[in-house]
């Protein structure tokens, strides 16, 4: 792995994962590391993800939508009444997402891991 | 010339000639009477003749009895003008007796003839007049033996006059209606009560057509059945436009009753007039009651106002169409229903009424939320497993290996995905039998098993758990392979497993033990990817624990983790059909 320190951008931010594949969670966290920010998470479970935003403060999540038993919204809903940002990565096509995310970015798998760090790293530094 | 007339008139010839007999007598013992008379004058007349001759009148020794004698005499004579009197009056009243008798039997006689002439005419007319009519007419006595027909009789069915004239009109009866028609004509000549039936009657050209028969009593003044008079009514087309009406009415039940929607009709509004018998069969709710709006009952409450609503809209000339639920008796729960109906248009393009139908789309409903679901659910996995395959390749590489070796491993890995996806897919919702498992990956890499022990019970693993387990197995039998543990005689691996409860989940507990395998190859053994997955994929992904050991004889990893429901996602249901917990 090349680690480029210089595009960085997520310096002193936390961002919480919640995604149930290991491996996509794992890049995920490396890159949110290598562009100097903070991994909260990665998590498996909706569950553990939402009391991660109590006790975290994330200031950015990337989120998945499925986890294995069908898709849940309940995380998406919560950081929207946090106003914390984030992205959806997800298997489904726009119209598995509710009307009321449709203004949540969203990027579909298989995902490009390095552009996912660029759409946080603008989404967290819009202003 | 009526019934009435013709027998006051023989009555009065019965008096006359009773009168006349009786006349005749009177004459007869007058002439008697007249012929005794005379004989005494002529005896009288003897007598004085006798006594005028043989004593002078001036004679007189008997002079006494002379005169006695010529006393006799003018006494006799004087008898003798009475009765010449009484016998004129008697000759007198004779003759006027006689005349008068004469004047009306004269009298009577011409009246007979004029009712005679009268009755001449009218039986004309009469039969002019049943040749007039359409109908078949005949006459019977009062026994019911046909004594007369009417020519369009004859013509029709072809009978001669004569000879057929008091043969029964049976025989021209179909011989299906015979038996029928012959009963209830002795019935209805017993009884003397009006006869009435159709049935088939047979043309001179051979062919039957259906008549209506009717026949009644014709009474005398005593009320006595004296004769029957009959009308045959040709019937035919409007029997057989009756039958073929029918057959279209039953063939119009047959196909409303056959097919699977429910079918109603309804004038302007929504209000039903007809409902077939699916409808009350379906919904519970009678023809009757489902009439006008009675039929909204039949419909989910929350639907009602939208089927309201979709009548009163409802325009000439286009189709009507409804989405509403109707609750289904049997099931005891609404169904999905389509409802179309199309108006029946008139002559003069109103709307006569409305032919509806209802189908069923409760399964269509459900199937097709079903394949959206498979659909997505399916596109949901292509990208996952892209997604492993891209984390796999990346994985894979390791620095300074040969791009050789790297193909290899990859091929080997991608392999083992392949199988568990054909595994997951062979079967709908089925799980994957953990040793099928275990035993596929090691015939994939191993042809000698002998010294391979497996041992467990029987396990069903959902789709997650058998696609990484079977990545785990596929990784520890590679690693094995690589250093030594299934090519050395010595060596043998011994695969065995539990379920055991922890908290209050089943636990899978998954041991591989490898024996027999020198320390010394075993101790440089590297298993970067092999590692990572069992000791971090496993216990991320399948909330479990994952460990591996090096030790004197060779690997001991241990794999567990919660067995939850078989969870294969390519045939989970859609939310909504499983929140209803309903499955036929």
């Amino acid at each position: 792995m090349i680690d480029r320190r210089s595009s960085s951008g997520l310096e002193g931010r936390r961002v919480l994962v919640l995604e149930d594949d290991f491996y996509t969670a794992t890049d995920l966290a490396k890159e949110i590391s290598r562009r100097g920010g903070s991994v909260v998470g990665p998590f498996r479970d909706v569950a553990e993800s939402l009391v991660a935003v109590a006790t975290a403060a994330p200031d950015g999540a990337l989120v998945d939508v499925n986890l294995g038993d069908g898709p849940d919204f309940a995380l998406a809903q919560r950081l929207r009444d946090e106003n914390v940002p984030f992205i959806f990565v997800t298997g489904y096509d726009a119209g598995s997402i509710p009307t009321e995310f449709a203004e949540v970015p969203r990027i579909d798998k298989p995902a490009d891991i390095r552009r996912v760090g660029q759409l946080l790293t603008a989404l967290l530094n819009r202003g | 010339l009526d019934q009435a007339d013709i027998a006051r008139l023989l009555d009065e010839i019965e008096q006359l000639h009773t009168a006349l007999e009786a006349s005749t007598e009177e004459n007869n013992r007058l002439l008697d009477d007249r012929e005794q008379l005379l004989d005494r004058i002529a005896t009288q007349s003897r007598v004085l003749q006798r006594a005028g001759m043989s004593e002078p009148p001036d004679y007189d020794p008997y002079d006494a009895r002379r005169s006695e004698t010529n006393e006799e005499l003018r006494v006799a004579f004087k008898e003798l003008q009475v009765l010449t009197e009484e016998l004129e009056v008697a000759n007198t009243s004779l003759h006027e007796a006689n005349r008068q008798l004469d004047h009306r039997v004269e009298t009577r006689t011409h009246e007979i003839a004029e009712a005679n002439a009268a009755l001449t005419i009218s039986e004309a007319a009469f039969r002019a007049i049943t040749d007039l009519v359409p109908d078949l007419l005949w006459r019977t006595d009062r026994t019911g033996v046909a004594r007369w027909y009417n020519r369009r009789w004859y013509d029709y069915t072809g009978q001669e006059p004569k000879r057929d004239s008091t043969t029964g009109w049976d025989s021209v009866v179909h011989p299906r209606d015979r038996a029928i028609c012959r009963a209830a004509w002795q019935s209805a000549v017993i009884n003397g009560e009006p006869y009435s039936q159709q049935h088939r009657v047979r043309g001179a050209d051979g062919k039957y057509r259906w008549f209506l028969v009717r026949a009644e009593p014709f009474r005398n003044e005593r009320g006595e059945v004296v004769q029957w008079f009959g009308a045959v009514t040709d019937i035919h087309n409007q029997r057989v436009a009756m039958e073929a009406l029918q057959q279209g009415e039953t063939r119009f039940r047959s196909l409303v009753e056959g097919v699977p929607q429910l079918v109603w009709r309804a004038v302007d509004g929504g209000r039903w007039t007809w409902s077939s018998p699916q409808w009350t069969a379906y919904t519970g709710l009678s023809e009757e009651a489902s009439r006008q709006l009675g039929w909204l009952r039949a419909f989910h409450p929350d639907d009602r106002g939208a089927a309201r609503l979709a009548w009163s809209r409802a325009v000439a000339g286009e189709p009507l169409d409804i989405e509403g639920r109707i609750y289904h008796k049997r099931e005891r729960r609404h169904r999905h229903f389509r409802t179309r109906a199309m108006p029946v248009i008139g002559e003069n393009g109103e709307v006569v009424e409305w032919l509806g139908t209802s189908t069923d789309v409760d399964d269509l409903l459900e199937l097709q939320a079903r394949q959206t679901t498979l659909l997505s659910e399916l596109q949901h996995r292509v990208r996952n497993l892209l997604t492993m395959i891209r984390s796999v390749v990346r994985r894979s590489l390791i620095e300074g290996q040969s791009a050789e070796d790297y193909v290899q491993h990859l091929e080997g890995r991608l392999a083992a995905m392949a199988r568990t996806q054909v595994l997951l897919t062979r079967k709908t919702n089925a799980g994957i039998e953990l040793e099928d498992l275990i035993r596929d990956e090691l015939v994939a890499q191993v042809a000698d098993d002998k010294r391979v022990t497996i041992a467990g019970p029987s396990v069903m693993l959902g789709a997650k758990a058998a696609e990484v387990l079977a990545l785990a197995i596929h990784e520890l039998a590679t690693n094995s392979l690589k250093y030594g543990a299934l090519d050395r005689p010595s060596a043998t691996i011994e695969i065995n497993w539990v379920v055991e409860r922890r908290r209050a989940e089943r636990w899978l507990r998954l041991s591989w033990r490898e024996s027999g395998v020198p320390i010394v190859e075993a101790a440089p053994r590297r298993v970067g990817f092999g590692t990572e997955l069992i000791t971090e994929r496993v216990p991320y992904e399948l909330r479990g624990d994952g460990e591996m050991a090096l030790s004197p004889g060779g690997l001991h990893c241990t794999v567990s983790f919660p067995l939850s429901q078989g969870q294969s996602l390519l045939v989970s249901d859609p939310p909504e059909l499983r929140k209803a917990g309903r499955r036929r």
